[in-house]
Parts: structure tokens; C-alpha cells; sequence
């Protein structure tokens, strides 16, 4: 009786979030499925597809989505991991000063940070009047500027990922590595790196997730085309009203994000499997 | 005889005030020496510093006549075992041996055979393929010891190596460490917080206090004849009795003692469980029996005197005539004399001989 009134309850807990999950997530994305295999009479059809996948334009777009977002994710890898090593390795009061000012951008609304870096970018902005706009390469309106706000819309959290990840790694670790003849150049290629690869995979993970379906940063900085997928998305949903097509651009979006989940999912539980 | 490593006016102090100051040690070729103290006495610094984790401010390391102060950690002819999270998690038991001859590009057959004769030393045979996670605290351990051995250490360092494990893995890893030393010739330094482990293992003793040497010793002297207050503190059980000096004399119950120069202060009087006796013949001081500990083949008592509690070290088949609450007299065989944290010489005189000593002044 206990262990039978035990499972509904347990049920009964689960259900809120379940029901939720069916209304708020799985039953849109089935509808929008549904819509991107079918015309505007409701009937099947593959054009959808065929359009977001031939059109000159939209083939644009994906290409220019990818390059933003794989230019976007290197580079802040590249920054953050940097910057997570320096707080982990170093001792300085520099570094300490650091180590607490990272993660402001964090605290910043979007919206408030795109404006302000338009403010500050746009080439008639504060730093034009500074050094002249012609001297001023333009940022907004420009895949330079969306690279520069995705920057600072990743930095900060890939940066403490990746210091949480290094500071796992105990002092012994390397101080063993050094004591065995290792120089710099070997410790942080055969142990550090190792060390923090699962963590720099799901860094990895979550800024292509955030960069290649963002919205608000490309539709206020970016130029008109090429687009972002989500910028394009929008239009074909609310300007052109092309249901089937904006519909066929989430199912890929969506897919391409599959992928990179598959991919890290299938590495994560490879290395389950030793440590 | 001749020094396989030297420490020369080793002084590093931290910002906190802590650190060691003016460290001088000799260690011989062969030789296991302990550097034993509470936490924070300045023993891992040292280690530390022979490592070449740690620069000291002041103060020359000389390694086989080398002096060694000026290399790095990758250049010394050191290896180290730390206290714990010694092995490298992602590389398997085998990567983890050959990780160093790999760096000096040694043939893959030198290696294996290096990695087989390593894993036969410390009884792991057939664990190449396995992951550090896989293998128990112990085991680790001695993987550990088996990687630093392979880079053919001049002087092994080994930083806490068995604190972390449970009693009875810590008594075997001792005795396979002994004999691997034996075997190997290595000269050690060991780092222990643990007095036990210190006097089963070390050729010599270190005891440090506050960043000083306080005694260095083998472990019988330390244990016969500890030379400060703190070291006899420190290493196995003792009574503690603080006394008054008059004139230099030290009235212990019915026994007197002559002190060197203590005059009129007080001093501490330290007597080793085992220096005391339950006796009808005699007594020093009678007390009641307040405790009795089993510890095995033997038996903890605490007696209540005059003096406070004493405790002493009774054999089991000696137990049965004694209970809780029962009336005994003690006998104190012997007793050290502390002033100032220093070893003061007695010598014993009979009661008679006090009264006359009295007399003549």
C-alpha cells in the first residue's frame, strides 16, 4: 500500500513539469514540423525544404550563419580559455581584480548592451568622434560587430565554465608532471588540455547553441543580407507570413543544434566509460 | 661517510610569519629521513623547496656535490610523491609509468620492460591497461611510488604518502616502502605528521616545531631521550607534571630529583607510561585506580594522585588483580626534567639523602 501510494506520489510530482513540457515544448514543435511539410491549402509537400535548401538567398544565409557562429565560437574558446588559465595559474592582484569583474556582462541585459555597444561602435559613434569616423572600420551593420557582441555575450559564462574546470585540476597534477620532466609546453598539451576537453566540449556546446539561433544581436547590429537564420526565420514568419518556410528553418536550425548535441553527448559517455 | 644530499641555511618565511628559518640537514646515501611536526611546522617546505616546488628566500639544496638550488622542479634529480591525487586521471596505469621515459624518447621495449620491472616492485603486475579511478586508494599509492622510482631518483621525496589511507593499507605500504627501500638503496626524505609511522620507518628523525629542527635523532634516541619539552610532547604518550623547584631540587612524591640549573622555577616532569609502576614496595605516591583501557596485549591504566592523573601501561595477565576505585601505590622509575622547553640533567637521591642535603644548609 505504502510503496503503491510512494509511486503516485512520485508521479504526482513529476506530472506539472511533464504536462508542461507536452504543452509548452513537444506539441508546438510537432505542429511546427507538420507546417514545414505543408502548403498553403494544408497539403503535403516537400517545397518548403526545397526552397530554404536551393534558394540562393537562403543558401546565404546558412553559409553566413555558419561563419558567424564558427568564427564566434573559436574565438571565445580561444578568449576564455585563455583568460580562465590566467585566473587559474596566476596569483597576481591583477588577476584576483579580474577573476571579480568577468562575469558583469552577465548582470547586463541584452537589449541595454547591444544599444550601448552601437552607442560606442556605430561609425558615427563615441569612439568615431574620438579618432575621427574616417578612421573608425565599421562595426555595426557588420558581421565584425555581431562577432564583437556575441564575444561578450559568451565570454563570461564559457570563462567560468572553463575555470571551474581548471580549477578541478589539483596543483599535484601538474606539480607531478613537472617532476617527471615535463616542460610547459607538454603539461598544458598531454594534462591541461586533456583535463578540461570535456568541459571546453560542452563550452563548446552551449555558445554554438546560443550563437547560431540568436536573435536580437543580428537583427539590431547585423546588415540586411546576408542573415542569421533567426533573423530570416522572423521574416519569413511575420513579414513574408510564409508559415511552411519559417517552419523548414527551425526543423534545420534545429537539426544542425541535434547534431552538436549528438556529437556531445556521444563524447560524454565515452569518457564515462573511464573515469 | 659521504652526504647524497645537503641542505645549507634553508630559510623561506611566508607573508603569515610561518615558514622555516635557517634549516641545516645532512642525509646520507641509503638513508630514510623523516621530517616530523604538527601541521605548519615547515616540513612540506622543506620538501618542498628540495622539490624545487617551493624557491626559499635564502639558503643552498647540494645534490651529490651539485648544488641544485638554481634548477627547476623537471630538472632536478628529485622525484616526488604527493599526499594524494598523485596520478594523472586520463592517461591508463601504463601511460602513466612510460609518461617519463617517453619524454626522454627511450625505446618503446626499454619502456615496457621498465614499466614490467616497476609493477613487479610494487606488487601490481597486469594493472597497465587499467585507469587510476579503477584502482583502490592503496594501489594508487603505490603506483605512484612505482612512477617516481622510475625516474631513478638521487633523493625520493615522499610528501604525507599514507595519510590518506586507513590504518591497516598505511602499516602494509610501510613495510613494502622499507623494503623496497632495501632493496633499492634509495635515499628518502619522508614527510609525516604521524609519530608512529615516523619511529616504524625512518633511519632518522627530524621532529620540527614552528619552523626550527627541534631534535634530529635516530628513533630510539628521540624516544629514550627526547630534548625538548615539545619532542617529548610530541613522540609517544607521556605524563606531564608541572613542579616547583626549590633550589634546584624536585620533590617528586617520595623520590627527590637535582636539576640542573633551574633554581627556584617551575619545571615540567615528564614521565613515559611504561616508567610507571603499580607497586606495594615503596611507593613513590599512592592514588586510586580511576581507568582501565584494553589496547590489545596490553592496557592503559589512569591513577589518580596527588599529582593529577597518571597514566600507565599495564600487561594483560598483570590486570587481573587490579579493578576501578582500587587503592595502589605507583612507583616512578624515571622522570625528565623540562625548563624552558629545554632537557634539564637529574640525578635521583633517596629521601634520607634529601634530609641530609636539607641539613647542611
Amino acid at each position: 500500500m505504502i510503496a503503491k501510494k510512494q509511486k503516485l506520489l512520485g508521479i504526482a510530482m513529476v506530472l506539472p513539469s511533464f504536462l508542461s513540457l507536452i504543452i509548452l515544448v513537444v506539441w508546438p514543435v510537432f505542429i511546427s514540423i507538420k507546417q514545414s511539410f505543408q502548403n498553403e491549402e494544408n497539403q503535403f509537400t516537400w517545397d518548403n525544404y526545397k526552397y530554404v535548401l536551393t534558394d540562393p538567398m537562403m543558401v546565404n544565409n546558412f553559409k553566413y550563419t555558419m561563419l558567424v557562429t564558427l568564427i564566434s565560437c573559436v574565438l571565445v574558446l580561444i578568449i576564455s580559455y585563455a583568460l580562465a588559465a590566467y585566473l587559474r595559474f596566476s596569483n597576481s592582484w591583477f588577476s584576483k581584480v579580474i577573476s571579480r569583474l568577468y562575469f558583469i556582462p552577465m548582470f547586463i541585459p541584452g537589449i541595454i548592451a547591444i544599444y550601448g555597444f552601437i552607442n560606442m561602435y556605430r561609425d558615427n559613434g563615441w569612439i568615431a568622434r574620438f579618432i575621427g569616423s574616417e578612421n573608425m572600420p565599421s562595426f555595426v551593420y557588420d558581421i565584425k560587430g555581431l562577432v564583437l557582441m556575441n564575444l561578450w555575450f559568451n565570454i563570461p559564462f564559457t570563462t567560468m565554465l572553463l575555470l571551474s574546470a581548471l580549477s578541478a585540476i589539483p596543483g599535484s597534477v601538474i606539480e607531478s608532471a613537472r617532476d617527471v620532466g615535463a616542460k610547459k609546453l607538454t603539461i598544458f598539451f598531454k594534462f591541461i588540455l586533456p583535463l578540461s576537453y570535456n568541459t571546453l566540449l560542452v563550452a563548446l556546446t552551449f555558445a554554438f547553441m546560443g550563437i547560431v539561433g540568436s536573435f536580437t544581436a543580428p537583427y539590431l547590429i547585423d546588415k540586411n543580407a546576408p542573415q542569421m537564420l533567426g533573423v530570416s526565420m522572423q521574416q519569413h514568419f511575420s513579414v513574408y507570413h510564409e508559415l511552411g518556410q519559417s517552419s523548414s528553418i527551425a526543423v534545420i536550425l534545429f537539426l544542425m543544434c541535434a547534431v552538436v548535441g549528438f556529437i556531445y553527448i556521444k563524447n560524454m559517455m565515452k569518457n564515462e566509460s573511464h573515469s | 661517510m659521504h652526504m647524497q644530499l645537503e641542505i645549507k641555511g634553508l630559510t623561506n618565511i611566508y607573508k603569515t610569519g610561518e615558514g622555516i628559518r635557517n634549516i641545516h640537514l645532512q642525509v646520507k646515501k641509503g638513508e630514510l629521513l623523516t621530517l616530523l611536526g604538527p601541521s605548519g611546522c615547515g616540513k612540506t617546505t622543506i620538501l618542498r623547496s628540495v622539490g624545487g616546488f617551493v624557491t626559499p628566500q635564502e639558503g643552498q639544496i647540494i645534490i651529490d656535490n651539485e648544488d641544485i638550488s638554481k634548477y627547476s622542479p623537471e630538472k632536478r634529480p628529485t622525484a616526488m610523491v604527493f599526499q594524494s591525487y598523485n596520478l594523472w586521471p586520463h592517461m591508463d596505469i601504463y601511460n602513466n609509468l612510460a609518461f617519463s621515459m617517453k619524454l626522454k624518447k627511450m625505446k618503446k621495449e626499454a619502456i615496457n620492460e621498465r614499466v614490467q620491472w616497476a609493477l613487479k616492485l610494487v606488487h601490481l603486475d597486469g594493472m597497465e591497461k587499467k585507469f587510476p579511478s579503477e584502482l583502490s586508494g592503496g594501489q594508487q599509492q603505490r603506483i605512484a611510488l612505482a612512477r617516481a622510482l622510475l625516474l631513478d631518483p638521487q633523493v625520493l621525496l615522499l610528501d604525507e604518502p599514507f595519510s590518506a589511507l586507513d590504518a591497516k593499507l598505511r602499516h602494509e605500504l610501510r613495510e613494502q616502502l622499507r623494503e623496497i627501500q632495501a632493496i633499492q638503496k634509495l635515499t628518502m626524505i619522508f614527510v609525516t605528521h604521524d609519530q608512529e609511522e615516523a619511529l616504524a620507518i625512518s633511519d632518522r628523525i627530524a621532529v620540527m616545531n614552528k619552523g626550527k629542527i627541534e631534535q634530529l635523532d635516530a628513533p630510539k634516541e628521540i624516544y629514550n631521550s627526547p630534548k625538548t619539552y615539545f619532542v617529548a610532547n610530541f613522540i609517544g604518550k607521556m605524563n606531564f607534571i608541572e613542579l616547583q623547584a626549590q633550589d634546584g631540587i624536585v620533590q617528586l612524591g617520595n623520590s627527590s630529583f637535582e636539576v640542573a640549573d633551574v633554581g627556584n622555577s617551575k619545571v615540567q616532569t615528564a614521565i613515559r607510561l611504561e616508567d610507571i609502576e603499580i607497586t606495594d614496595v615503596d611507593p613513590d605516591v599512592n592514588g586510586i585506580i580511576k581507568k582501565i583501557m584494553m589496547l590489545g596485549h596490553y592496557a592503559e591504566v589512569t591513577i589518580q594522585t596527588e599529582f593529577g592523573l597518571l597514566k600507565t601501561f599495564i600487561e594483560k595477565r598483570k590486570l587481573e588483580t587490579l579493578s576501578v576505585e582500587q587503592h595502589v601505590g605507583v612507583c616512578i622509575k624515571a622522570a625528565r626534567f623540562y625548563g624552558n622547553n629545554e632537557l634539564k640533567s637529574n640525578i635521583k637521591r633517596s629521601s634520607t639523602h634529601v634530609k641530609e642535603f636539607e641539613a647542611a644548609y
